[in-house]
């Protein structure tokens, strides 16, 4: 049958890595048509915390329980990189729920390539924004005083961590956008990232913390993100951390996909 | 029997969230070389049965095929149709021409060709001078041809449109009418929704009215206007319409029923092939009175569509959602057509 020749074909030509350059080309544009939401907004909070917060708490980095001789400013300059990928986060979340409210997504879920490729491709271009985030906020720390003593190795964790952590934690809320075809839903979990930051190592070492809180920090990323990026920072490379790291970002990112997974059934059982 | 070559569903019926009825029992077929209209009013289940079709909503209970495709096999379906939905489905941040980029990424085909499968289309609606602009900044009737000529761009066997005129301006709608003529002429099989009746009247070979969630009727054109088995005579004479009225009372219905004044016409519903205009002129001439106006004018599809649904249909108007407008009502000969 005719028809049913044109279904194979069409099946086997769209998983065309120019499928996916054209989605993730039109996903950038998009993000750098509104540059003051998605590229400017995400970065000033955390420039805020890195100046503001590293002076008014610089004293307690004398406190017992701080690592000797850095100071807080140095301290929280990976919790700040880290703020900014979570901050920039929602970009896909927010632009599937306006794809599914002016009919975008029904118009991608018609097609032979359907919504995935779309979805891979925003992803990728958030890693994009969000390690160029990464560069841009670790240069912030070292212009603000926080000293850099090697480089490329802090560059490289801040970008890998920062950034594979930003997508994975994006994962909520298009999960979320998914569910609930709402942008407003989804901009309303943007606080989020406080908790998630507070409950880890990122702005007070582990034995400060208390005891019930140590608990949850030791099972959140953000601890061992912070301590890989932090150490890198001081020319060290903590292997012990940053394989942890990537241990708990991976196992995150298992449990957003299948959160995703789970809304986009929602969305195709309607 | 699934129609092979075409679109067919049986009983469909659609419950959102367990509570709304939005398609209580649809069952249609549309076959090659067909346009098939589904004429019905705001909410009566046209684009919740247009969106079972197109596999964009699994139906509740029912069900439906395209080309002998399950339509809960969305594998198989979706390359068959090129769709057209209410909501455009264009992203406001992207040019024309980079919606044609991503359709055909969407498709697996190269750009170049998509775009030269496109170009009578973009020629056609007069697409050409927008193309390098934000669909943002289009108006309404820009986005909706654009759209069209997206869901047509890889020459689909099925298209289904979703009241693909709406906010057309009258030579927009005709192009729009040439284009889905054009597409029966090459044996494509088109159904789409409407609120127009000429539009309906003029383009389909067979109409389903859709009246809470319900198809009340279905047929070509004549066969809807035949339902309602009488024509509108309308009479003015050098009198007032009070007189004329009193002069053919003894010809009409005891009750006065299908007589009413429009102005200083009367306006009276026959039967179909009845000697009444004839008794009613003669009445006249008998009386010496002049016949300013004697006109008798078959159904419209506007009388068949009060009479089966008890409304007139106005479409929505631009700029208004649903659930601001309120429908015209009129009663009209009730519910015997079901």
């Amino acid at each position: 049958m005719e028809v049913t020749t044109a279904v194979a074909d069409r099946g086997a030509r769209v998983r065309s890595p120019r499928a996916f350059l054209t989605m993730y080309r039109r996903a950038v544009h998009e993000a750098l048509s509104v540059p003051a939401t998605t590229m400017l907004v995400p970065l000033i909070l955390p420039i805020f915390m890195l100046t503001i917060f590293g002076r008014v708490f610089a004293s307690v980095a004398a406190i017992p329980g701080f690592p000797q001789g850095v100071g807080y400013a140095a301290y929280i300059a990976p919790s700040v990189v880290i703020t900014g990928t979570m901050l920039g986060s929602p970009t896909t979340g927010i632009s599937t729920a306006m794809e599914l409210q002016t009919g975008f997504f029904d118009r991608m879920r018609l097609a032979p390539l359907g919504t995935g490729m779309s979805m891979v491709a925003r992803r990728a271009a958030d890693g994009t924004r969000l390690a160029f985030f990464a560069v841009v906020l670790t240069v912030a720390a070292w212009v603000d005083g926080v000293p850099i003593e090697n480089w490329p190795l802090a560059l490289g964790v801040a970008v890998v961590l920062g950034a594979a952590w930003g997508v994975v934690y994006g994962g909520l809320a298009l999960a979320a956008s998914l569910r609930t075809a709402n942008a407003e839903t989804v901009q309303a979990m943007v606080p989020l990232f406080f908790p998630v930051l507070l409950m880890s190592t990122g702005l007070v070492p582990m034995p400060l913390l208390p005891d019930w809180l140590q608990e949850i920090a030791r099972y959140n990323p953000v601890s061992y993100i912070c301590d890989s990026m932090r150490s890198a920072t001081a020319g060290e490379f903590a292997a012990s951390a940053t394989w942890k790291a990537l241990l708990g970002i991976a196992i995150a990112g298992v449990v957003t996909q299948v959160l995703v997974q789970l809304s986009s059934r929602y969305r195709a059982r309607v | 029997m699934p129609e092979q070559r075409g679109v067919w569903a049986e009983s469909l019926v659609k419950v959102y969230r367990g509570e709304v009825t939005a398609v209580s029992d649809v069952s249609l077929t549309a076959g090659e070389g067909e346009v098939v209209g589904v004429l019905g009013p705001n909410g009566a289940g046209k684009s919740t049965t247009l969106k079972i079709l197109t596999t964009l909503l699994r139906p509740t209970r029912g069900r439906a095929t395209v080309y002998g495709f399950d339509v809960l096999d969305v594998k198989g379906v979706r390359p068959l149709l090129g769709v057209a939905l209410q909501e455009v489905g264009l992203d406001p941040l992207m040019s024309g021409n980079e919606h044609f980029a991503v359709q055909a990424a969407l498709y697996g085909v190269a750009p170049d060709q998509l775009r030269r499968a496109c170009d009578p289309l973009i020629e056609r609606f007069g697409l050409g001078s927008y193309l390098e602009r934000e669909v943002g900044a289009y108006s309404g009737g820009t986005q909706r041809k654009l759209a069209l000529a997206l869901a047509l761009s890889s020459s689909p066997p099925v298209v289904i449109l979703d009241e693909p005129t709406a906010g057309l301006d009258p030579h927009s709608r005709r192009q729009v009418w040439e284009l889905l003529e054009e597409l029966r002429s090459r044996g494509k099989v088109v159904l789409f929704s409407t609120q127009y009746m000429d539009e309906a009247e003029r383009l389909c070979d067979k109409i389903y009215v859709i009246d809470k969630g319900r198809i009340v009727a279905q047929g070509s054109p004549d066969e809807l206007r035949a339902l309602i088995g009488e024509g509108t005579l309308r009479v003015q004479v050098d009198a007032p319409p009070a007189r004329l009225r009193e002069l053919i009372a003894d010809l009409l219905p005891v009750d006065g029923g299908g007589i009413e004044e429009d102005g200083e016409v009367l306006v009276v519903k026959v039967p179909l092939d009845s000697a009444l205009p004839a008794e009613i002129l003669r009445t006249i001439q008998l009386d010496g009175l002049g016949v300013r106006e004697f006109s008798l004018s078959p159904p419209t599809l506007e009388d068949t569509f009060i009479q089966l649904t008890g409304r007139a249909l106005r479409p929505e108007p631009l700029g208004r959602s649903t659930a601001d407008v309120g429908l015209s009502m009129h009663r009209g000969g009730g519910s015997q057509w079901r």
